[in-house]
């Protein structure tokens, strides 16, 4: 418990010192909500002149894409120092983690704390309002309870993705961007019902990169639309659990790969 | 004195994965089975014993980082051993952490855009320390290294000195039995480095804390330091006392003589000849350098051949410095493993 | 836009060679991070894969809609993409934000040649550099997304004099965004953001005929349309005859108003500069 608190301790060292910085809060806020919400305003925009894609209608792809949202905020919240972790390496910053009584993993998430995340998790809290509203979902405990493990199920899915991306910089490669990519990847391709891709695609975004069960999948299930699933419905159920397994492969990945680090400036 | 570190055969290579060009060259190199070895630190032999200054020497690239690095549990060595009280570092990185301090002179540990009484509180509770002793620590420091001054105020606003004394306090704050200090005066003012070497003596001396110091300055050796460790392309070269390396590798002294006026050198060198062993430079005027083997004939014995000679108004013996023993020492290295 | 220079003794030419520098030098920059380059190639490459797969399933059943066939769309969205990718080069942005973060502002001022026409001459570079990328990305871009001919030889006439004043709005409005490194840190996120808005009111994702009625209106009161929209319009032939030359006519107009606020802005920066010591 001891290195949670510690945790808990360093991100609140960071989220003071970008205070320091009040001025670029308000753009950085701008950037997380137009950012993730991008898609969506697409999604709008066409569905004025179409009726649906897929199937799915605006409410239902509204819905998706909020639990993609809410997944990638979860994710994100904590997690998105990670991506730097190249120029942490670069600038010789990763040695000072190496002397410290503390896991170097949770040092690096707790080096900074951008702004921008906030944005990110407000786009996800007023989409899923307004989704929540458009779509008929009965919110039974048991839906709750699937809810919860699908946005966590999903949230490391992506994880797994920056966390082996990360990974790559003990090797000393610059890694930004190919997180610029992986983090494409998962907001283009996440936001729309996967099976739009076609069969081969569809069963690489679930196995391989696991991106349809962050929200395609789970949102399917709770909409009741798994009957079009390329999954059979207790699979589908099971998703989220890809994500768990993913992530925590990944961080072994990260572990081993640590030990091959080499620092800077021999 | 009880051994705290120890390193027997210790070796690192580097092993860099090929870098290729070309359009997709960054793309290979992530891929590549392929790799070129640099041998940073190639079979290093030496003990530490508790309660030591030792000043850890050698040019750049020579491997002292990489072994610093091996020490701290920074990296994983190649091959050989190297103990720390006991256990390898890299092993139970945490639980060697726990006693060890480390400043990297280069690089600040401390959270730049906080005050900088932040950092250590951080640090406090990093090292699980108890609200006692923190704060008998941190008093203690703020007298010691007059942090006082600048408690509050954020670090990104500190001069260079006062960040350098802010990071000594850091590493030092959890009561390490170890304290590595890579090229700790660096870029440091006069002053400042004054200040630090007082510090780091009165840290060795007072509370008995082993350290271990790169540096590439030689005064803080003098000053510091009664034993080296000389490294060059990734070996020891010397181990021992700074007496006994300035013995070894510039055994040269020499006595400034200042003759009377209207007595020039080219005269007082004819007078002396070949009485005087050791070389005689006659400057222009009343100067005169006779530079000689401390081991052959002393001092004394050269004073007073000169001054029953010349009439001399003022003599001065001037000790060789350790810079030149880094130069005999460089100059050699080819022959001297 | 010459706004640092008092006299102009030997012609505007003479500060030639001294642009031609800083194109050449951001062509080996680019060429130096190619790797940089080629990641975000394939964001926009899979950007065009995933807009085809999606219009297509849009469509549906539907041959057309609103007048417009299926494969003209996403023709329409293929070369709108790559040509929008390569016309956003935020470098000058950072380049400039680094000038003023460490001090560096002074000597660019202080060089004979222009400091705008400096800047200007940096995004010359900057966008030949992606233009090359581009092109060179073509043959994947065929598989990826959908290329078709030209409506005709006039459309094609159009849209090459098109592109070539898109690339002028374009470099004018990165220039405009590049000068916000005089007001704040974060020139990053302002530059993601800028692309965002942009390439949405410019109609990369949707051609404009498919925005609702008031969202086209506010982007055909706005610069972006005229970057990507008209020229990949005229491609198609859905831009053609006189409402083509009235395009061209407001790219123009767009010109020379950019401009206008390039002017002005800068001796804001200029101002900004003097008071603050850099």
């Amino acid at each position: 418990m001891g290195s949670m608190r510690m945790t808990f301790l360093l991100y609140r060292a960071a989220v003071r010192g970008e205070m320091q910085y009040r001025l670029n809060f308000v753009m950085l806020l701008a950037l997380g909500l137009v950012y993730q919400g991008s898609g969506i305003a697409f999604v709008w925009t066409v569905l004025r002149t179409f009726d649906t894609i897929a199937g799915w209608n605006f409410g239902e792809l509204a819905f998706l894409y909020s639990l993609r949202l809410m997944a990638h905020a979860v994710w994100v919240v904590p997690f998105h120092q990670l991506v730097s972790m190249d120029t942490t390496i670069r600038e010789g910053r990763f040695d000072r983690y190496l002397v410290r009584p503390l896991n170097p993993f949770l040092q690096i998430i707790t080096s900074r704390f951008r702004m921008n995340v906030i944005g990110d998790v407000m786009a996800a809290v007023i989409l899923f309002t307004i989704a929540v509203n458009l779509v008929d979902i009965d919110f039974s405990p048991l839906s709750v309870a699937y809810l919860v493990l699908a946005v966590v199920g999903g949230a490391l899915a992506e994880g797994a993705a920056a966390v082996v991306v990360s990974s790559l910089s003990f090797r000393s490669v610059q890694t930004w961007a190919a997180s610029q990519l992986v983090d494409n990847i998962y907001l283009m391709f996440g936001s729309y019902p996967t099976r739009v891709f076609g069969g081969a695609l569809t069963w690489g975004l679930t196995w391989v990169l696991p991106v349809a069960v962050v929200a395609y999948i789970p949102s399917s299930v709770l909409l009741d639309k798994t009957d079009s699933l390329h999954l059979s419905a207790p699979a589908a159920v099971a998703a989220p659990l890809i994500g768990v397994l993913w992530f925590g492969a990944a961080y072994k990945w990260w572990r081993v790969r640590m030990r091959g680090y080499q620092s800077v400036g021999a | 004195m009880p051994t705290l570190i120890r390193a027997e055969g210790l070796t690192k290579y580097y092993r860099r994965p090929r870098r290729y060009e070309g359009a997709f060259g960054g793309l290979r190199t992530l891929i590549t089975r392929q790799y070129d070895e640099v041998r940073a630190v190639d079979g290093v032999d030496f003990t530490v014993s508790d309660g030591e200054l030792v000043g850890y020497l050698g040019p750049n690239g020579a491997g002292k980082s990489t072994t610093i690095k091996m020490m701290t549990g920074v990296l994983v060595p190649t091959g050989g051993l190297i103990e720390v009280d006991g256990t390898a570092p890299w092993r139970d990185r945490e639980k060697n952490a726990m006693h060890i301090g480390v400043v990297f002179g280069q690089r600040s540990q401390l959270w730049w855009d906080l005050p900088l009484v932040d950092s250590f509180t951080l640090l406090g509770k990093m090292y699980r320390m108890s609200e006692a002793d923190y704060r008998r620590r941190l008093d203690g420091f703020i007298d010691l290294l007059d942090l006082g001054p600048f408690l509050d105020r954020p670090v990104r606003q500190l001069s260079l000195g006062q960040r350098m004394r802010g990071d000594l306090a850091a590493a030092m704050l959890h009561e390490p039995s170890i304290l590595y200090l890579d090229e700790p005066t660096i870029g440091l003012d006069a002053v400042a480095r004054d200040r630090m070497r007082d510090f780091i003596a009165e840290m060795n001396r007072e509370s008995g804390t082993t350290i271990v110091l790169t540096t590439h300055d030689l005064v803080d050796v003098e000053a510091l330091c009664n034993r080296v460790v000389f490294i060059d392309k990734g070996r020891v070269l010397y181990d021992g006392s700074v007496v006994d390396l300035k013995a070894t590798y510039a055994p040269h002294r020499t006595l400034v003589v200042q003759l009377a006026s209207g007595f020039t050198a080219a005269r007082a060198a004819e007078l002396l000849g070949p009485e005087v062993p050791g070389d005689v430079i006659a400057d222009e005027g009343p100067t005169l350098r006779i530079r000689f083997e401390a081991n052959r004939i002393s001092a004394q014995e050269i004073i007073s051949a000169v001054t029953s000679r010349c009439p001399v108004t003022d003599l001065s013996l001037v000790e060789p410095e350790l810079e030149d023993v880094m130069r005999t020492l460089y100059g050699n290295r080819t022959i001297a493993v | 836009m010459n706004a640092g220079q008092a006299t102009c003794s030997d012609g505007p030419l003479r500060n030639l060679p001294a642009y031609l520098q800083i194109v050449r030098g951001r062509l080996r920059i680019a060429m130096t991070y190619r790797q940089n380059a080629l990641f975000m190639l394939a964001v926009v490459i899979l950007q065009i894969f995933i807009l085809r797969k999606v219009w297509t399933a849009l469509y549906g059943e539907a041959g057309v809609v609103n007048g417009v066939a299926l494969a003209d769309v996403l023709v329409y969205l293929t070369i709108a993409n790559l040509q929008s990718w390569a016309m956003q080069d935020l470098a000058v942005g950072s380049y400039l934000y680094s000038l003023v973060r460490e001090g560096r502002i002074a000597f660019d001022i202080l060089r004979p040649a222009g400091f705008v026409p400096q800047m200007l001459a940096h995004l010359v570079g900057g966008t030949l550099s992606m233009v090359l990328f581009a092109t060179a990305a073509l043959p994947l871009v065929a598989l990826v997304g959908t290329l078709g001919p030209p409506a005709s030889s006039a459309a094609f006439g159009y849209w090459l004099l098109s592109l070539f004043f898109a690339f002028g709005i374009s470099m004018l409005l990165n220039l405009i965004v590049g000068l916000g490194a005089f007001w704040t840190t974060e020139i990053g996120a302002f530059g993601m953001l800028f692309t965002l808005v942009s390439q949405f009111l410019a109609g990369a994702l949707i051609p404009l005929y498919f925005f609702p009625d008031w969202l086209r209106t506010v982007a055909e009161l706005l610069p972006f349309q005229a970057t990507t929209f008209t020229p990949v319009a005229m491609y198609g032939g859905q831009l053609a005859g006189s409402e083509a030359v009235q395009a061209i006519g407001i790219q123009l107009l767009w010109i020379v108003l950019l401009a206008g606020a390039v002017r002005l802005i800068w001796s804001r920066a200029l101002h900004r500069i003097v008071v603050q010591g850099g």
